[in-house]
Protein backbone atom coordinates (compact mmCIF):
# COMPACT_ATOMS: atom_id res chain seq x y z
CA UNK A 1 0.00 0.00 0.00
CA UNK A 2 3.20 2.39 0.35
CA UNK A 3 3.18 2.47 -3.19
CA UNK A 4 -0.44 3.99 -3.52
CA UNK A 5 -0.19 7.64 -4.49
CA UNK A 6 2.53 7.07 -7.38
CA UNK A 7 -0.69 6.88 -9.78
CA UNK A 8 -2.40 9.88 -7.59
CA UNK A 9 0.22 12.22 -7.50
CA UNK A 10 0.92 11.94 -11.23
CA UNK A 11 -3.10 12.49 -12.08
CA UNK A 12 -3.27 15.58 -9.21
CA UNK A 13 0.00 16.72 -11.29
CA UNK A 14 -2.32 16.55 -14.60
CA UNK A 15 -5.69 18.16 -13.13
CA UNK A 16 -3.73 20.95 -11.58
CA UNK A 17 -2.30 21.71 -14.89
CA UNK A 18 -5.59 21.98 -16.28
CA UNK A 19 -6.32 23.89 -13.62
CA UNK A 20 -3.52 26.30 -14.15
CA UNK A 21 -4.47 26.78 -17.65
CA UNK A 22 -7.90 27.19 -17.32
CA UNK A 23 -7.57 29.92 -14.72
CA UNK A 24 -4.88 31.52 -17.02
CA UNK A 25 -7.28 31.43 -19.61
CA UNK A 26 -10.32 33.13 -18.32
CA UNK A 27 -7.92 35.61 -15.87
CA UNK A 28 -6.14 36.28 -19.74
CA UNK A 29 -9.51 36.77 -21.39
CA UNK A 30 -11.22 39.03 -18.89
CA UNK A 31 -7.76 41.34 -18.81
CA UNK A 32 -8.15 41.95 -22.19
CA UNK A 33 -11.68 42.87 -22.34
CA UNK A 34 -10.69 45.28 -19.49
CA UNK A 35 -7.90 46.56 -21.80
CA UNK A 36 -10.43 46.62 -24.39
CA UNK A 37 -12.89 48.90 -22.31
CA UNK A 38 -10.27 51.63 -22.02
CA UNK A 39 -11.03 54.63 -20.24
CA UNK A 40 -13.93 52.50 -18.40
CA UNK A 41 -10.99 50.81 -16.49
CA UNK A 42 -12.13 51.89 -13.31
CA UNK A 43 -15.87 51.45 -13.67
CA UNK A 44 -15.17 47.86 -14.75
CA UNK A 45 -13.25 46.47 -11.97
CA UNK A 46 -16.00 44.91 -9.87
CA UNK A 47 -17.57 43.46 -13.42
CA UNK A 48 -13.89 42.35 -13.94
CA UNK A 49 -14.15 40.20 -11.15
CA UNK A 50 -17.91 38.94 -11.08
CA UNK A 51 -17.28 37.99 -15.08
CA UNK A 52 -13.39 36.51 -14.04
CA UNK A 53 -15.42 34.51 -10.77
CA UNK A 54 -18.34 33.31 -12.97
CA UNK A 55 -16.28 31.99 -15.75
CA UNK A 56 -13.29 30.35 -13.39
CA UNK A 57 -16.25 28.68 -11.11
CA UNK A 58 -18.21 27.51 -14.81
CA UNK A 59 -14.78 25.94 -15.96
CA UNK A 60 -14.29 24.61 -12.90
CA UNK A 61 -16.91 22.33 -12.82
CA UNK A 62 -16.36 21.75 -16.67
CA UNK A 63 -13.09 20.09 -15.92
CA UNK A 64 -14.04 18.04 -12.34
CA UNK A 65 -16.91 16.49 -14.80
CA UNK A 66 -14.75 15.48 -17.82
CA UNK A 67 -11.37 14.79 -16.13
CA UNK A 68 -12.32 10.83 -14.87
CA UNK A 69 -14.00 10.76 -18.68
CA UNK A 70 -10.82 11.16 -20.34
CA UNK A 71 -7.92 9.99 -17.41
CA UNK A 72 -8.82 6.38 -16.44
CA UNK A 73 -6.77 4.29 -19.08
CA UNK A 74 -3.75 7.02 -19.33
CA UNK A 75 -3.64 6.13 -15.41
CA UNK A 76 -3.77 2.55 -15.97
CA UNK A 77 -0.57 2.19 -18.64
CA UNK A 78 1.45 4.91 -16.28
CA UNK A 79 0.61 2.77 -13.18
CA UNK A 80 1.16 -0.69 -14.67
CA UNK A 81 4.37 0.67 -16.59
CA UNK A 82 5.82 1.44 -13.04
CA UNK A 83 4.40 -1.49 -10.89
CA UNK A 84 1.52 -0.81 -9.82
CA UNK A 85 -1.57 -3.38 -9.02
CA UNK A 86 -5.04 -2.58 -10.77
CA UNK A 87 -6.20 -2.24 -7.30
CA UNK A 88 -3.61 -0.20 -6.13
CA UNK A 89 -4.85 2.38 -9.61
CA UNK A 90 -8.41 2.35 -8.92
CA UNK A 91 -8.17 3.22 -5.02
CA UNK A 92 -5.29 6.28 -6.82
CA UNK A 93 -8.37 7.41 -8.78
CA UNK A 94 -10.72 7.43 -6.00
CA UNK A 95 -8.11 9.59 -3.73
CA UNK A 96 -8.52 11.32 -6.52
CA UNK A 97 -11.79 12.18 -6.83
CA UNK A 98 -12.46 12.95 -3.50
CA UNK A 99 -9.54 15.31 -3.33
CA UNK A 100 -11.07 17.17 -6.80
CA UNK A 101 -13.88 17.18 -5.35
CA UNK A 102 -13.32 18.60 -2.17
CA UNK A 103 -11.81 21.02 -4.22
CA UNK A 104 -14.65 21.95 -6.53
CA UNK A 105 -16.97 21.76 -3.50
CA UNK A 106 -14.87 24.46 -1.94
CA UNK A 107 -15.07 26.27 -4.70
CA UNK A 108 -18.65 26.13 -5.27
CA UNK A 109 -19.06 26.70 -1.38
CA UNK A 110 -17.54 30.14 -1.97
CA UNK A 111 -19.82 30.81 -4.71
CA UNK A 112 -22.71 30.61 -3.54
CA UNK A 113 -21.40 32.15 0.22
CA UNK A 114 -21.34 28.96 2.58
CA UNK A 115 -22.79 31.23 5.35
CA UNK A 116 -26.54 31.48 3.23
CA UNK A 117 -26.43 27.19 3.24
CA UNK A 118 -28.23 24.82 5.48
CA UNK A 119 -26.31 21.67 5.60
CA UNK A 120 -29.13 19.69 4.22
CA UNK A 121 -28.06 21.49 0.55
CA UNK A 122 -24.36 21.53 1.41
CA UNK A 123 -24.21 17.58 1.97
CA UNK A 124 -27.08 17.17 -0.71
CA UNK A 125 -25.10 18.99 -3.06
CA UNK A 126 -21.17 16.98 -1.91
CA UNK A 127 -23.66 13.71 -2.62
CA UNK A 128 -24.69 14.88 -6.41
CA UNK A 129 -21.41 15.73 -7.05
CA UNK A 130 -19.47 12.35 -6.01
CA UNK A 131 -22.77 11.09 -8.07
CA UNK A 132 -21.68 12.74 -11.22
CA UNK A 133 -17.87 12.09 -10.86
CA UNK A 134 -17.99 8.85 -9.98
CA UNK A 135 -20.62 8.04 -13.35
CA UNK A 136 -17.88 9.58 -15.20
CA UNK A 137 -15.37 7.93 -14.19
CA UNK A 138 -17.35 4.75 -14.60
CA UNK A 139 -17.61 5.63 -18.31
CA UNK A 140 -14.32 6.67 -18.71
CA UNK A 141 -13.22 3.37 -16.97
CA UNK A 142 -15.68 1.36 -19.49
CA UNK A 143 -14.31 3.36 -22.17
CA UNK A 144 -10.94 2.03 -21.51
CA UNK A 145 -11.64 -1.39 -21.94
CA UNK A 146 -12.66 -0.24 -25.70
CA UNK A 147 -10.82 -0.01 -28.47
CA UNK A 148 -11.25 4.05 -30.79
CA UNK A 149 -13.96 2.09 -33.01
CA UNK A 150 -15.93 0.52 -30.27
CA UNK A 151 -15.82 3.60 -28.40
CA UNK A 152 -17.51 5.43 -31.15
CA UNK A 153 -20.03 2.82 -31.95
CA UNK A 154 -20.92 2.41 -27.66
CA UNK A 155 -20.68 6.34 -27.30
CA UNK A 156 -23.52 6.66 -30.04
CA UNK A 157 -25.51 3.79 -29.26
CA UNK A 158 -25.35 3.65 -25.47
CA UNK A 159 -27.54 7.26 -24.87
CA UNK A 160 -29.87 6.08 -27.56
CA UNK A 161 -30.41 3.04 -26.26
CA UNK A 162 -31.28 4.97 -22.90
CA UNK A 163 -33.40 7.33 -24.67
CA UNK A 164 -35.16 5.02 -26.49
CA UNK A 165 -36.13 2.48 -23.39
CA UNK A 166 -36.65 5.69 -21.30
CA UNK A 167 -39.29 6.51 -23.64
CA UNK A 168 -41.16 3.23 -24.14
CA UNK A 169 -41.16 2.93 -20.19
CA UNK A 170 -42.58 6.51 -20.39
CA UNK A 171 -45.41 5.97 -22.91
CA UNK A 172 -46.24 2.08 -21.17
CA UNK A 173 -46.57 4.20 -17.54
CA UNK A 174 -48.35 7.00 -19.43
CA UNK A 175 -50.79 4.02 -20.89
CA UNK A 176 -51.11 0.94 -19.15
CA UNK A 177 -50.37 1.76 -15.30
CA UNK A 178 -53.43 4.03 -13.29
CA UNK A 179 -52.96 4.04 -9.63
CA UNK A 180 -54.94 4.80 -7.21
CA UNK A 181 -54.96 8.23 -5.18
CA UNK A 182 -53.27 6.67 -2.39
CA UNK A 183 -50.43 5.44 -4.73
CA UNK A 184 -49.90 8.41 -6.05
CA UNK A 185 -50.38 10.02 -2.52
CA UNK A 186 -47.82 7.29 -1.29
CA UNK A 187 -45.14 8.25 -4.33
CA UNK A 188 -45.06 11.84 -3.71
CA UNK A 189 -44.63 11.43 0.27
CA UNK A 190 -41.31 9.20 -1.18
CA UNK A 191 -40.02 11.91 -3.46
CA UNK A 192 -40.59 14.60 -0.95
CA UNK A 193 -38.43 12.77 1.57
CA UNK A 194 -34.92 14.14 1.65
CA UNK A 195 -34.22 10.73 2.67
CA UNK A 196 -35.28 9.05 -0.61
CA UNK A 197 -33.10 11.44 -2.69
CA UNK A 198 -30.10 10.82 -0.15
CA UNK A 199 -30.26 6.75 -0.13
CA UNK A 200 -31.14 6.56 -3.78
CA UNK A 201 -27.89 9.07 -4.43
CA UNK A 202 -26.16 6.91 -1.93
CA UNK A 203 -27.21 3.52 -4.18
CA UNK A 204 -25.80 5.20 -7.42
CA UNK A 205 -22.72 5.99 -5.76
CA UNK A 206 -22.08 2.22 -4.74
CA UNK A 207 -23.33 1.03 -7.97
CA UNK A 208 -20.37 3.32 -10.21
CA UNK A 209 -17.91 2.70 -7.93
CA UNK A 210 -18.55 -0.87 -8.32
CA UNK A 211 -19.06 -0.36 -11.90
CA UNK A 212 -15.85 1.54 -12.21
CA UNK A 213 -13.95 -1.12 -10.10
CA UNK A 214 -14.87 -4.20 -12.43
CA UNK A 215 -13.79 -2.34 -14.93
CA UNK A 216 -10.69 -1.08 -13.96
CA UNK A 217 -10.20 -4.84 -12.24
CA UNK A 218 -10.22 -6.04 -16.04
CA UNK A 219 -8.48 -2.92 -17.95
CA UNK A 220 -5.40 -4.60 -20.41
CA UNK A 221 -3.25 -2.93 -22.51
CA UNK A 222 -5.29 -2.40 -26.04
CA UNK A 223 -3.80 -2.89 -29.53
CA UNK A 224 -4.72 0.07 -30.91
CA UNK B 1 16.46 -16.44 -5.77
CA UNK B 2 12.61 -15.69 -7.03
CA UNK B 3 11.60 -17.70 -9.87
CA UNK B 4 8.80 -16.50 -12.54
CA UNK B 5 6.79 -19.52 -13.79
CA UNK B 6 4.62 -19.75 -16.66
CA UNK B 7 1.91 -22.71 -16.74
CA UNK B 8 0.07 -23.63 -19.44
CA UNK B 9 -0.40 -20.21 -21.08
CA UNK B 10 -2.71 -20.13 -23.73
CA UNK B 11 -3.51 -16.65 -25.32
CA UNK B 12 -6.57 -16.08 -27.75
CA UNK B 13 -7.36 -13.08 -29.81
CA UNK B 14 -10.81 -14.04 -31.07
CA UNK B 15 -10.62 -17.16 -32.89
CA UNK B 16 -6.92 -17.07 -33.65
CA UNK B 17 -4.42 -18.72 -30.90
CA UNK B 18 -1.53 -16.73 -30.42
CA UNK B 19 0.27 -18.76 -27.42
CA UNK B 20 -0.88 -21.89 -27.17
CA UNK B 21 -0.38 -23.76 -23.95
CA UNK B 22 3.13 -22.84 -22.88
CA UNK B 23 5.19 -24.03 -20.11
CA UNK B 24 8.57 -22.54 -18.96
CA UNK B 25 10.55 -20.94 -15.98
CA UNK B 26 12.62 -17.97 -16.16
CA UNK B 27 15.36 -18.14 -13.66
CA UNK B 28 17.06 -15.41 -11.46
CA UNK B 29 19.82 -14.03 -12.69
CA UNK B 30 20.03 -14.87 -16.13
CA UNK B 31 19.65 -13.45 -19.46
CA UNK B 32 17.62 -14.63 -22.15
CA UNK B 33 16.88 -14.39 -25.42
CA UNK B 34 13.40 -14.40 -26.78
CA UNK B 35 12.87 -15.11 -30.72
CA UNK B 36 10.55 -15.06 -33.38
CA UNK B 37 9.54 -14.28 -36.51
CA UNK B 38 6.94 -11.22 -36.52
CA UNK B 39 3.95 -12.15 -35.26
CA UNK B 40 5.22 -14.83 -33.51
CA UNK B 41 3.23 -13.51 -30.17
CA UNK B 42 6.70 -12.19 -28.33
CA UNK B 43 5.29 -9.22 -27.24
CA UNK B 44 1.54 -10.54 -26.52
CA UNK B 45 3.77 -13.22 -24.37
CA UNK B 46 5.88 -10.48 -22.43
CA UNK B 47 2.66 -8.09 -21.91
CA UNK B 48 1.09 -11.08 -20.04
CA UNK B 49 3.86 -11.95 -18.08
CA UNK B 50 4.24 -8.39 -16.51
CA UNK B 51 0.34 -8.61 -16.47
CA UNK B 52 -0.50 -5.98 -18.53
CA UNK B 53 -2.92 -8.33 -20.60
CA UNK B 54 -4.67 -11.14 -18.92
CA UNK B 55 -4.15 -14.61 -20.29
CA UNK B 56 -7.10 -16.69 -22.03
CA UNK B 57 -5.83 -19.78 -20.16
CA UNK B 58 -2.94 -20.28 -17.42
CA UNK B 59 -0.85 -18.60 -14.98
CA UNK B 60 2.17 -16.90 -14.25
CA UNK B 61 3.43 -17.32 -10.83
CA UNK B 62 6.21 -16.05 -9.26
CA UNK B 63 7.70 -17.94 -6.08
CA UNK B 64 4.39 -20.03 -6.59
CA UNK B 65 2.29 -16.81 -5.95
CA UNK B 66 -0.07 -15.28 -9.08
CA UNK B 67 1.49 -12.12 -10.56
CA UNK B 68 -2.35 -10.90 -11.00
CA UNK B 69 -2.79 -7.78 -8.65
CA UNK B 70 -0.33 -8.82 -6.89
CA UNK B 71 1.96 -6.07 -5.47
CA UNK B 72 4.89 -7.48 -4.20
CA UNK B 73 5.34 -9.69 -7.44
CA UNK B 74 4.85 -6.47 -9.93
CA UNK B 75 7.19 -5.12 -7.98
CA UNK B 76 9.77 -7.23 -9.25
CA UNK B 77 9.14 -6.97 -13.09
CA UNK B 78 9.76 -4.56 -15.65
CA UNK B 79 8.69 -4.40 -19.28
CA UNK B 80 10.09 -1.67 -21.74
CA UNK B 81 8.19 -2.14 -24.78
CA UNK B 82 7.35 0.01 -27.87
CA UNK B 83 4.08 1.44 -26.70
CA UNK B 84 4.14 4.42 -25.21
CA UNK B 85 2.87 3.96 -21.76
CA UNK B 86 3.25 7.75 -20.65
CA UNK B 87 1.68 10.68 -21.38
CA UNK B 88 1.98 13.19 -24.27
CA UNK B 89 4.45 15.60 -22.44
CA UNK B 90 6.13 13.41 -20.47
CA UNK B 91 9.98 14.60 -19.74
CA UNK B 92 12.60 12.03 -19.88
CA UNK B 93 13.74 12.75 -16.15
CA UNK B 94 9.76 12.33 -15.04
CA UNK B 95 10.13 8.65 -16.52
CA UNK B 96 13.52 8.21 -14.27
CA UNK B 97 11.29 10.25 -11.52
CA UNK B 98 7.80 7.71 -12.07
CA UNK B 99 9.88 4.66 -12.23
CA UNK B 100 11.53 5.51 -9.15
CA UNK B 101 8.05 6.26 -7.29
CA UNK B 102 6.94 2.99 -8.36
CA UNK B 103 9.99 0.58 -7.49
CA UNK B 104 12.20 2.74 -5.32
CA UNK B 105 15.57 3.23 -5.44
CA UNK B 106 15.56 4.10 -8.81
CA UNK B 107 19.66 4.49 -9.79
CA UNK B 108 19.75 8.06 -10.56
CA UNK B 109 23.44 8.35 -10.74
CA UNK B 110 23.85 5.53 -13.57
CA UNK B 111 21.00 7.40 -15.22
CA UNK B 112 22.77 10.56 -15.12
CA UNK B 113 25.42 8.96 -17.19
CA UNK B 114 24.03 7.15 -19.52
CA UNK B 115 22.06 10.02 -20.62
CA UNK B 116 25.18 11.86 -21.10
CA UNK B 117 27.06 9.00 -22.59
CA UNK B 118 23.64 8.15 -25.29
CA UNK B 119 23.59 11.89 -25.55
CA UNK B 120 19.86 12.19 -24.70
CA UNK B 121 18.29 15.46 -22.79
CA UNK B 122 16.88 14.53 -19.73
CA UNK B 123 14.49 17.69 -20.14
CA UNK B 124 13.48 16.82 -23.48
CA UNK B 125 9.46 15.60 -23.86
CA UNK B 126 8.86 12.39 -25.03
CA UNK B 127 7.04 13.29 -28.11
CA UNK B 128 9.78 15.57 -29.04
CA UNK B 129 11.69 12.48 -29.60
CA UNK B 130 13.21 10.49 -32.22
CA UNK B 131 12.31 7.09 -31.96
CA UNK B 132 16.09 6.24 -31.75
CA UNK B 133 16.00 8.53 -28.82
CA UNK B 134 12.78 7.47 -26.91
CA UNK B 135 14.11 3.63 -27.22
CA UNK B 136 17.04 5.21 -25.76
CA UNK B 137 14.98 6.55 -22.95
CA UNK B 138 13.26 3.95 -22.01
CA UNK B 139 16.16 1.25 -22.45
CA UNK B 140 17.75 3.90 -19.24
CA UNK B 141 15.32 3.43 -17.30
CA UNK B 142 15.39 -0.20 -17.81
CA UNK B 143 18.28 -0.41 -16.51
CA UNK B 144 18.73 1.45 -13.46
CA UNK B 145 15.19 0.38 -12.46
CA UNK B 146 14.83 -1.57 -9.11
CA UNK B 147 13.32 -4.67 -10.16
CA UNK B 148 14.60 -8.18 -10.45
CA UNK B 149 13.64 -9.00 -13.84
CA UNK B 150 13.53 -6.99 -16.70
CA UNK B 151 11.94 -7.86 -20.01
CA UNK B 152 13.44 -5.70 -23.09
CA UNK B 153 10.61 -6.04 -25.88
CA UNK B 154 13.07 -4.88 -28.97
CA UNK B 155 15.36 -2.79 -27.25
CA UNK B 156 17.45 -1.58 -30.15
CA UNK B 157 14.22 -0.26 -32.08
CA UNK B 158 15.95 2.68 -34.39
CA UNK B 159 19.30 2.57 -32.25
CA UNK B 160 21.95 3.12 -34.81
CA UNK B 161 25.41 0.43 -34.46
CA UNK B 162 27.11 2.50 -32.28
CA UNK B 163 24.34 3.05 -29.89
CA UNK B 164 23.23 -0.42 -29.81
CA UNK B 165 26.87 -1.42 -29.52
CA UNK B 166 26.85 1.07 -26.25
CA UNK B 167 23.41 -0.44 -25.26
CA UNK B 168 25.04 -3.91 -24.91
CA UNK B 169 28.00 -2.87 -23.26
CA UNK B 170 26.08 -1.37 -20.63
CA UNK B 171 23.32 -3.78 -20.02
CA UNK B 172 26.73 -6.56 -19.23
CA UNK B 173 27.99 -3.48 -17.13
CA UNK B 174 24.86 -3.06 -14.92
CA UNK B 175 24.32 -6.80 -15.16
CA UNK B 176 27.85 -7.40 -13.34
CA UNK B 177 26.80 -5.00 -10.95
CA UNK B 178 23.99 -6.05 -10.15
CA UNK B 179 23.53 -9.04 -11.28
CA UNK B 180 19.53 -9.97 -12.15
CA UNK B 181 16.99 -11.21 -14.98
CA UNK B 182 17.33 -9.99 -18.42
CA UNK B 183 15.13 -11.08 -21.35
CA UNK B 184 15.51 -9.33 -24.74
CA UNK B 185 13.21 -9.84 -27.40
CA UNK B 186 14.72 -8.43 -30.54
CA UNK B 187 15.16 -9.58 -34.22
CA UNK B 188 18.84 -8.80 -34.50
CA UNK B 189 20.01 -11.91 -33.06
CA UNK B 190 23.58 -12.19 -34.00
CA UNK B 191 24.26 -9.01 -32.09
CA UNK B 192 22.37 -10.63 -28.64
CA UNK B 193 23.90 -14.05 -29.05
CA UNK B 194 27.06 -12.88 -26.69
CA UNK B 195 24.72 -11.77 -24.13
CA UNK B 196 21.99 -14.76 -23.86
CA UNK B 197 22.58 -17.38 -22.04
CA UNK B 198 19.43 -18.95 -22.64
CA UNK B 199 16.92 -18.99 -26.05
CA UNK B 200 13.84 -19.27 -26.44
CA UNK B 201 12.21 -19.57 -29.64
CA UNK B 202 8.66 -19.16 -29.95
CA UNK B 203 7.16 -20.53 -34.19
CA UNK B 204 3.34 -21.01 -34.50
CA UNK B 205 2.06 -20.40 -31.11
CA UNK B 206 4.67 -22.99 -29.23
CA UNK B 207 8.58 -23.21 -27.93
CA UNK B 208 10.30 -24.97 -30.60
CA UNK B 209 13.35 -23.78 -28.80
CA UNK B 210 13.65 -23.94 -24.71
CA UNK B 211 17.60 -24.69 -23.90
CA UNK B 212 20.87 -22.72 -23.49
CA UNK B 213 22.72 -21.07 -26.26
CA UNK B 214 25.94 -23.50 -26.12
CA UNK B 215 23.55 -26.94 -26.22
CA UNK B 216 21.69 -25.51 -29.00
CA UNK B 217 24.68 -23.85 -30.50
CA UNK B 218 27.08 -27.29 -30.30
CA UNK B 219 24.18 -29.38 -31.93
CA UNK B 220 23.74 -26.88 -35.01
CA UNK B 221 25.23 -27.39 -38.32
CA UNK B 222 25.81 -26.46 -41.11
CA UNK B 223 26.59 -28.83 -44.08
CA UNK B 224 27.82 -28.70 -47.14
CA UNK B 225 29.34 -29.97 -50.37
CA UNK B 226 28.27 -32.19 -53.83
CA UNK B 227 24.37 -32.02 -53.44
CA UNK B 228 24.37 -36.32 -53.65
CA UNK B 229 27.09 -36.62 -51.07
CA UNK B 230 25.41 -34.08 -48.75
CA UNK B 231 21.88 -36.60 -49.20
CA UNK B 232 23.61 -39.66 -48.71
CA UNK B 233 25.35 -38.07 -45.59
CA UNK B 234 21.88 -36.54 -44.38
CA UNK B 235 19.88 -39.21 -44.76
CA UNK B 236 18.91 -39.87 -41.18
CA UNK B 237 18.84 -36.45 -40.48
CA UNK B 238 16.14 -33.95 -39.82
CA UNK B 239 16.81 -31.39 -42.65
CA UNK B 240 15.53 -28.40 -41.29
CA UNK B 241 17.00 -25.89 -44.22
CA UNK B 242 18.81 -26.15 -47.32
CA UNK B 243 20.48 -24.12 -49.86
CA UNK B 244 21.61 -25.19 -53.34
CA UNK B 245 24.04 -23.33 -55.57
CA UNK B 246 24.96 -25.11 -58.96
CA UNK B 247 25.71 -28.83 -57.30
CA UNK B 248 26.83 -27.64 -54.05
CA UNK B 249 24.55 -28.24 -51.27
CA UNK B 250 24.32 -26.79 -47.68
CA UNK B 251 21.89 -28.07 -45.18
CA UNK B 252 21.08 -26.80 -41.69
CA UNK B 253 20.26 -29.53 -38.63
CA UNK B 254 19.75 -29.07 -35.53
CA UNK B 255 20.27 -32.56 -33.65
CA UNK B 256 23.62 -34.44 -32.33
CA UNK B 257 25.74 -36.07 -34.99
CA UNK B 258 26.52 -39.57 -35.17
CA UNK B 259 30.09 -39.50 -34.37
CA UNK B 260 30.64 -43.36 -35.59
CA UNK B 261 29.88 -42.20 -39.30
CA UNK B 262 32.16 -41.56 -41.69
CA UNK B 263 32.07 -37.80 -43.10
CA UNK B 264 32.79 -37.80 -47.14
CA UNK B 265 35.88 -36.37 -48.67
CA UNK B 266 34.19 -32.90 -49.92
CA UNK B 267 31.51 -32.46 -47.36
CA UNK B 268 32.33 -30.12 -44.89
CA UNK B 269 30.42 -29.57 -41.43
CA UNK B 270 30.69 -26.66 -39.35
CA UNK B 271 28.81 -24.94 -36.37
CA UNK B 272 26.43 -22.23 -37.15
CA UNK B 273 25.22 -19.17 -35.29
CA UNK B 274 22.44 -18.39 -33.50
CA UNK B 275 20.98 -16.39 -36.32
CA UNK B 276 21.64 -19.77 -38.80
CA UNK B 277 20.59 -21.86 -36.08
CA UNK B 278 16.86 -19.63 -36.15
CA UNK B 279 16.21 -20.00 -39.50
CA UNK B 280 16.81 -23.10 -39.65
CA UNK B 281 14.54 -24.04 -37.03
CA UNK B 282 12.31 -22.14 -37.97
CA UNK B 283 12.80 -22.79 -41.69
CA UNK B 284 12.56 -18.95 -43.04
CA UNK B 285 14.23 -15.78 -43.41
CA UNK B 286 15.50 -13.37 -40.69
CA UNK B 287 17.32 -10.35 -41.22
Amino acid sequence: MKKLPMVYRQSMRSYFIVFGIALATVFGLQLLSLIFAGSHIDLNINDFINAFSGQFIAIAFGIYGLFYLVVPYREFKLGIQNGQTRWQIWLSDLLGIVTITLITFIIWLISVGFQHQDWLTIAGTLLMMLDGITFSYAIGSGFGLLPRKWKIIVAIALPTIFIFILIQIIRLMVNLWHPSEATLNTLANIFNWQGSWALFGLLWLAIMLGISYLFTMHQQLRRD
Amino acid sequence: MATLKINQLTKCFGRHTILDNLNFTIEANKIYGLLGRNGAGKSTLLNIINNRNFPTDGEVLLDDASINNNSAALQQLYLMSETNMYPKRTRVSDMFRLADDGYGQFNFALAHRLTKAFGVQEKAHLSNLSTGLTTIAKLITALCVNADFIFLDEPTLGLDAGHRELFYRELLKTYEERPRTFVLSTHLISEVQPLVEHVWILDDHQFICNENVDDLLANAYAISGPAELVDEYTTELKVLDHQTIGNIKTVYVVQPLDETKVIPDRVKIEHIDLQKAFMALTNGEEN
